[in-house]
């Protein structure tokens, strides 16, 4: 029952990506996805790895939320109760409620159900508003709340066409309430709505049943009739709906309509109350308008058909008793497990409205599905063995040949860079001599220049040699003019060089360090072995556990679906009487008339 | 007197061991719910050290290379299928189901592929099949080779 809950959760915006959420909303993934071990597995390791999102509430409560889903409740409310503090943020706080109400209404606690809601001060959208209300008026109506029904019709803030639903229960409450008059009003204007979908035209039906029965009780049968002719023929209550028009006509004499009525009803879904109902009611219209022989013949069909359904449902119950009638289950697109064989595919269709049917039997899927899971792990672990001894291997080996060396040197060069660097920018803010801002071309340019100085310096006086001396001045002044005029882009350059060799430096240390600290650390090879070791331990532990649970589990579905059997064996015994009785009575007239 | 006496006591006694019964039946029902929740939380407590071991053994810090997918653009694109390829190799591929499709599309966000890559520069592809609007069948690629590549273009093929 928990595992069927729907889904619900903070509605997430559609808007761009957050790389903050991302842990959040991978759960929410799985969530929806209606994969909840992969979701809360998912938490779990997040919350381990402490990879918790910026909101850890709201974290928390779909965890929750999860739990919930996944039929532990005792977690969910453990969380729900720790969080629910005043100081909690609104919106969360209307999250937990919801989640609470909604748990308490699965297992049939109406009063928390409804308090848990009405404490809801804001809802997170339409959808959720709707679902809320409905759940209300479903708890109402249980509690016989009527004033509180009657505030929710009321209430402004859903729209007119969704009330169909609230309006229908409303209605119910005052027949139950001993206000027929409000109640049948209500539901003459349920009738009267013009339907937009098949919910609506479903809530529409049953409403237009519900007048007719009332209008038969009161014994209006033309009335009861009309109602009946407004609704779907081929809806959810049609079969009762034709049964209902059938007794109707044959009562006001009209036999003919109730016999083809109940003609159509007969060759309905096997296993329906109303094909007996049906095949009693011709022959007892037939017995009532004189056809003695044509009602025995209808009655002993009719046996023969009860009988075949009674053989049937004994050799399934005796099946059932022996064998397991889950086995061979499939799974569909959707990841969803349904039953492969068909009889006791229709068999498990018909249980799940059974409440402890459907309870036992979800809790059988979820066991298979984790079934599936710890099977997975036992395959993984050979392998996680042997990935953790070619880790080490890969490890030792990476280790031997780890050298900081090359980095070292590296590390030399840049220090005496990036000194050279500052002590020229120094130097410059000193002097602001274009001098040191020279490249090396410019040095070595200047360099032959004052070498051939030099060497014009050393010659005899005696030659005219101004016109090499000028030459020589001209060029070092243009030597000087050419990194003057040069002079702000080259201090920005050593700037630049300054800034690159530092960050280079800082780089390098950080290579050296981590190098450094790789040579010197081991993996742990010890504690992941050990580690495995126990994993392993505790999938075999919980393996056995699994298997035990799950033929307990069996045993119960077995009990559950032949009890439920009994009951529906019982029924049709019932009718088989209520046939053979007829058909004794029938047989004397028969014989009367024969004689 | 002496009749009445002994058939009450009968009674009596069948409503007793009925009730007993019934007791018995539900502290059984009621165990085996408590036994199945405790071995649901076990396991997924197991699931959650395996895939910790799992994830540091196959998949370490250093190297660890994941592929996450978010849709904010879903209302005129529906979502059949994607490929991811690194470096030109096929890694991923995933086939949506209907209730995978729609949680995509109400904001969960899908660890598409886990694995390892070297340090420097990689290639990833990823194509997205799936149906625009009027049905027709759309194939997008986006193709990146920044690490936090946050698809929101949409190219018809």
């Amino acid at each position: 029952m928990a595992s069927s809950a729907a889904v619900y959760a903070i509605e997430e915006k559609n808007t761009e990506s957050n790389i903050e959420d991302l842990f959040y909303k991978n759960t929410l993934y799985h969530y929806y996805s209606g994969d909840y071990i992969s979701a809360l597995t998912r938490i779990l390791v997040n919350e381990k790895r402490s990879l918790v999102d910026t909101d850890k509430d709201r974290t928390k409560i779909l965890q929750g939320g999860i739990y919930l889903a996944y039929g532990l409740d005792y977690d969910a409310k453990k969380i729900f109760e720790f969080l629910n503090t005043e100081s909690l943020d609104e919106e969360l706080k209307n999250v937990i409620w919801f989640y609470l109400g909604r748990d308490f209404y699965d297992n049939f606690d109406y009063k928390n159900a409804a308090e848990s809601l009405e404490r809801i001060t804001k809802d997170a959208s339409y959808s959720n508003k709707l679902e809320k209300f409905n759940i209300l008026s479903n708890s109402y109506v249980y509690t016989s709340q009527i004033s509180k029904l009657e505030n929710l019709l009321n209430n402004e803030n859903i729209d007119e066409k969704d009330k169909v639903y609230i309006k229908f229960n409303l209605s119910i409450a005052y027949l139950r309430n001993n206000q027929p008059l409000k109640g049948k009003k209500l539901l003459d204007e349920i009738s009267d709505l013009k339907v937009k979908n098949v919910i609506q035209s479903t809530i529409s039906d049953k409403a237009k049943l519900h007048l007719a029965n009332i209008a038969f009780n009161n014994k209006k049968y033309k009335e009861s009739i009309d109602y009946i002719n407004e609704m779907n023929a081929n809806g959810l209550y049609s079969d009762n709906a034709i049964y209902l028009s059938a007794l109707s006509h044959s009562i006001i004499g009209n036999t003919r309509k109730a016999y083809s009525l109940l003609n159509t009803l007969k060759v309905r879904e096997e296993r329906s109350i109303y094909k007996y109902y049906s095949v009693l009611l011709i022959a007892r219209i037939l017995e009532k308008n004189g056809n003695f022989q044509q009602a025995l013949n209808v009655l002993n069909d009719g046996l023969r058909s009860i009988s075949i359904s009674k053989q049937e449902l004994h050799a399934l119950l005796e099946k059932i008793r022996k064998d397991f009638f889950l086995t061979g289950l499939s799974k569909t697109k959707d990841g969803d497990i349904i039953v492969a064989n068909k009889e006791y595919k229709k068999l498990v269709d018909e249980l799940i409205f059974s409440k402890r049917f459907a309870s036992h039997y979800n809790n059988y899927i979820d066991l298979l599905k984790l079934r599936k899971n710890i099977n997975y792990w036992k395959t993984q672990i050979p392998q996680l063995r042997i990935m953790l001894g070619e880790r080490d291997r890969h490890f030792k080996e990476k280790r031997s040949k780890v050298s900081t060396t090359k980095f070292i040197r590296s590390k030399a060069d840049y220090t005496e860079r990036l000194a050279h660097l500052k002590s020229q920018y120094s130097l410059v803010q000193k002097k602001e001599d274009a001098h040191l801002l020279y490249s090396e071309q410019e040095i070595e340019h200047e360099d032959d220049l004052s070498y051939v100085e030099k060497k014009v310096n050393r010659l005899s006086r005696q030659e005219d040699l101004s016109d090499i001396e000028y030459k020589v001045r001209i060029m070092k002044g243009l030597n000087y003019w050419n990194a003057a005029s040069d002079y702000k882009p080259r201090i920005w350059d050593v700037e630049a060089g300054i800034k690159e060799a530092e960050a280079e430096l800082d780089t390098l240390n950080k290579r050296i360090v981590s190098l450094q600290r790789a040579a010197g650390s081991e993996f742990n090879y010890a504690k992941h072995a050990n580690n495995i070791r126990i994993l392993k331990e505790r999938i075999d532990r919980l393996s056995l556990l699994l298997d035990n649970t799950i033929v307990r589990l069996k045993n119960k579905l077995i009990l559950v679906a032949s009890e439920e059997l009994d009951e529906r064996f019982k029924g049709i015994d019932a009718y088989y009487k209520a046939f053979k009785y007829d058909i004794a009575r029938v047989s004397d007239r028969v014989f009367l008339e024969n004689k | 007197m002496k009749k009445i006496l002994p058939v009450l006591l009968i009674l009596f006694l069948s409503v007793v061991s009925t009730a007993s019964v019934c007791s018995a039946e539900e502290r059984d029902s009621s165990k085996l719910s408590k036994d199945i929740q405790n071995i649901k939380k076990e396991i997924i407590n197991l699931n959650r050290d395996l895939f910790i071991l799992e994830e540091d053994l196959l998949f370490p810090a250093n190297t660890q290379f994941s592929v996450f997918l978010s849709m904010d653009i879903g209302e005129y694109f529906s979502l059949d299928s994607v490929q991811i390829k690194i470096d030109d190799k096929i890694v991923a591929n995933h086939l949506y189901t209907t209730r995978e499709a729609e949680a995509l599309k109400r904001g969960g966000v899908q660890r598409l592929y886990l694995g390892n890559l070297a340090s420097g520069e990689h290639e990833i592809v990823a194509f997205f099949v799936g149906q625009g609007p009027q049905k027709r069948d759309y194939l997008c690629y986006i193709r990146g080779k920044q690490c936090r590549c946050i698809c929101n273009r949409r190219e018809k093929y």
